[in-house]
Order: C-alpha cells, then sequence, then structure tokens
C-alpha cells in the first residue's frame, strides 16, 4: 500500500481537483492507471493499493473523494464498496472491471458502486472519472 | 442409469471445465492485464502528444489495443466463462448473447430456472453446447429471433436452442458440407451420456435440444 503527501485541493482560484486512489492487484495495470490519473488536471493521486482491504485502510487514512478499485482482486468489487463505505462514506467508489455485461453492472450498481468502467472499453478514463466527479 | 457410472463421467466433465478455467484464469491473469496496461499507457501518450497526425495514429494503435482485448475477453468467455459458477447457466447464456449476439441485430429470450446448483463440468458443457448451437444459427442461418430453454427433469439438464432462420435439411447439405460443428456437438453431448438432437428443415427455422444427465440432484 502506497501513499501521497495531501496537495491542497478545490482551491477558489483553480478549478476542481479530486483526490483518487487506485487498487488493482495486477502490478502493469495498477501503475499504468495511477499514472493516468495522476497525470489529469483534475484528478491527484493519493494511494494504490492491491487489495480491497488495502483500499479500505487506505480509505480510512486519506478519505479519497474517490476510489477507482478492481472486481476480480482479492476481497475487490462488491466486498471493497462494503469495506469502503464503513470507513470512508463520502468516498465515491467505481469499478474498473473486465467484465461489462448488464448482470454485472446491475450487482456492481447495486452494492453501491458508482459507475462500472470496462477495461478496454475504449472509454477515456480520466475525463470520464473527472466528469463523473465533477456531476456528483 | 448406473449411478456411480454417471459419476465417474460427471467427475471427467469437472476435469475438463476445471482445465479449462485455469487457461482462462492465466490468459486473465496474464495477456489481457498486459493489453489493459498497454491501452492506459496509450491514453497517456495520447495527452502528451501535440502533432495532430501523431494524435490520430496513437488514438488508432489505442483502438487495436482495445480490440485485442476485446477478442481476448471473447477467447475467456468461449474457454470458461467466469459467470458460470457464481451465476448459473441461465445467466450466463444471457450474458453471451447480450455481448455477442444482440449486436447483429438478433431479438433473443432465455427463459427457465436458476441453476446455480448444477455441477460445474455439466453446467461447463451445456454452455459449451448451447454456445455453439447459438453461434451455428448465427453464422449460417440469418435468425431474427432466438429462444432459449432451460429446464431440469428427472436429474437430467435440458437446453433448448430454437432459431426462425433459414433451417436445413438434417443429414442433408449442411452436415454434408463440412458442418463437423454439429458432428462434434454430439459427440460431445454423447460422451457425457447425453443427447443432442437437431429438429430443423428448409424454410422452417432450427431447434437444438442437448439433454445431458446429472449424478447429483438437481
Amino acid at each position: 500500500m502506497e501513499t501521497r503527501e495531501p496537495q491542497p485541493i478545490n482551491t477558489a482560484e483553480t478549478h476542481d481537483v479530486f483526490s483518487v486512489i487506485v487498487a488493482d492487484d495486477d502490478d502493469n495495470v495498477r501503475t499504468a492507471l495511477a499514472s493516468l490519473l495522476d497525470e489529469h488536471d483534475g484528478l491527484h493521486l493519493v494511494g494504490l493499493t492491491d487489495s480491497g482491504s488495502g483500499a479500505a485502510d487506505l480509505c480510512a487514512d486519506v478519505h479519497p473523494e474517490l476510489a477507482v478499485v478492481d472486481v476480480m482482486m482479492p476481497a475487490g468489487g462488491c466486498d471493497a464498496v462494503a469495506a469502503i463505505r464503513q470507513v470512508s462514506p463520502d468516498t465515491i467508489v467505481v469499478a474498473y472491471t473486465a467484465r461489462g455485461d448488464r448482470h454485472t453492472r446491475h450487482q456492481l450498481v447495486e452494492c453501491g458502486m458508482t459507475e462500472v468502467f470496462v477495461k478496454g472499453g475504449g472509454v477515456d478514463l480520466s475525463t470520464a472519472l473527472y466528469d463523473l466527479m465533477q456531476r456528483a | 442409469m448406473n449411478e456411480p457410472f454417471l459419476g465417474a463421467v460427471d467427475e471427467r466433465l469437472e476435469i475438463v471445465a476445471v482445465e479449462r478455467e485455469r487457461i482462462a484464469g492465466e490468459l486473465h491473469d496474464d495477456s489481457v492485464q498486459v493489453m489493459t496496461a498497454v491501452s492506459l499507457h496509450l491514453q497517456r501518450l495520447h495527452a502528451r502528444v501535440d502533432n495532430e497526425n501523431d494524435r490520430a495514429l496513437v488514438e488508432q494503435i489505442r483502438k487495436m489495443a482495445d480490440d485485442a482485448i476485446e477478442r481476448l475477453r471473447h477467447m475467456l468467455f468461449v474457454l470458461h466463462p467466469s459467470s458460470l459458477e457464481g451465476d448459473g447457466l441461465l445467466v450466463t447464456l444471457e450474458v453471451y448473447l447480450e455481448s455477442y449476439v444482440e449486436a447483429e441485430g438478433i431479438e433473443w429470450t432465455v427463459t427457465g430456472e436458476q441453476d446455480v446448483d448444477l455441477p460445474l463440468g455439466v453446467s461447463a458443457l451445456a454452455f459449451r453446447l448451447a454456445r455453439e448451437a447459438i453461434s451455428n444459427a448465427v453464422r449460417h442461418a440469418n435468425p431474427s429471433r432466438l429462444a432459449i430453454t432451460i429446464d431440469e427433469i428427472d436429474q437430467h439438464v435440458i437446453v433448448v436452442v430454437e432459431d426462425d432462420g433459414s433451417g436445413f435439411e438434417v443429414g442433408g447439405g449442411r452436415l454434408k458440407a463440412g458442418h463437423l460443428g454439429l458432428i462434434h456437438s454430439r459427440a460431445l453431448a454423447e460422451a457425457a451420456l447425453g443427447t443432442y438432437v437437431i429438429v430443423s428443415s428448409v424454410g422452417a427455422g432450427t431447434s437444438v435440444t442437448i439433454q445431458l444427465p446429472v449424478a447429483e440432484p438437481v
């Protein structure tokens, strides 16, 4: 589990900057996703981890505004949402998953995911997450 | 039917299913993740490139990476859908139809009982045979509708795949023309002590009935 120093956010002079953590058990995906999000002007990476329980620990420490979590990882998906809700109820949790069918989406939204993003889904992910946070 | 013998068949089906699951798991944990990381890094690169032509090229490469992920995902699904164990055969067939048939403009329905308690080997083989029947209909029969029903009767799982497509003469042209998939499907069902029955005629659609025994109570 890795954390970064909080930065001043949401100042009157700048547009909104949202703090975010990334949880994915694949090193390549976690690193690439974290870098992509941190390079967006409106997102600030404050931690990354490789499990759902690690995500909950991070949320308890830094209370990020957004958590992007893998589904097929230890304690991922709905387990991760439940654990994060316990320690940081205001954190918005979104799924980043290989499965994007209606049944899976419904299950993930039912258990508390605000949105479901599919790996390789053709979406500009950092922009989509920033837009989501602005609407939230 | 001899229960111990049927149990041995179920065990063999389970071994096949577990092996296919292992291969699918390795593909997911390896190739899909690497390609996902490539796609994410290309999104980073896209934001850094100023030249319009270069940006278009990066975007083109990224789309190819996403296509590769989609093809790998399809391969994983064909090998061993991860939904089979947690969600059962009915939901897995719905996911398949939604993901790979709906885009063809074909209406579909799946009706029947929830089946999460089916032995993994049996549900995996039932899915594999049903998927092949669906795929054959889509590729060869130009249907507008597909109707799939699942029943569990007398320790048998019965899956019926019906289409309203062009149909064919059973035992005639389509089989003789080298459609080995149908012959292979029938052989797979019979090896599991089940049956694979095709009813079709030219212009009247096709019905495929897959019946597999289950050693344990369904």
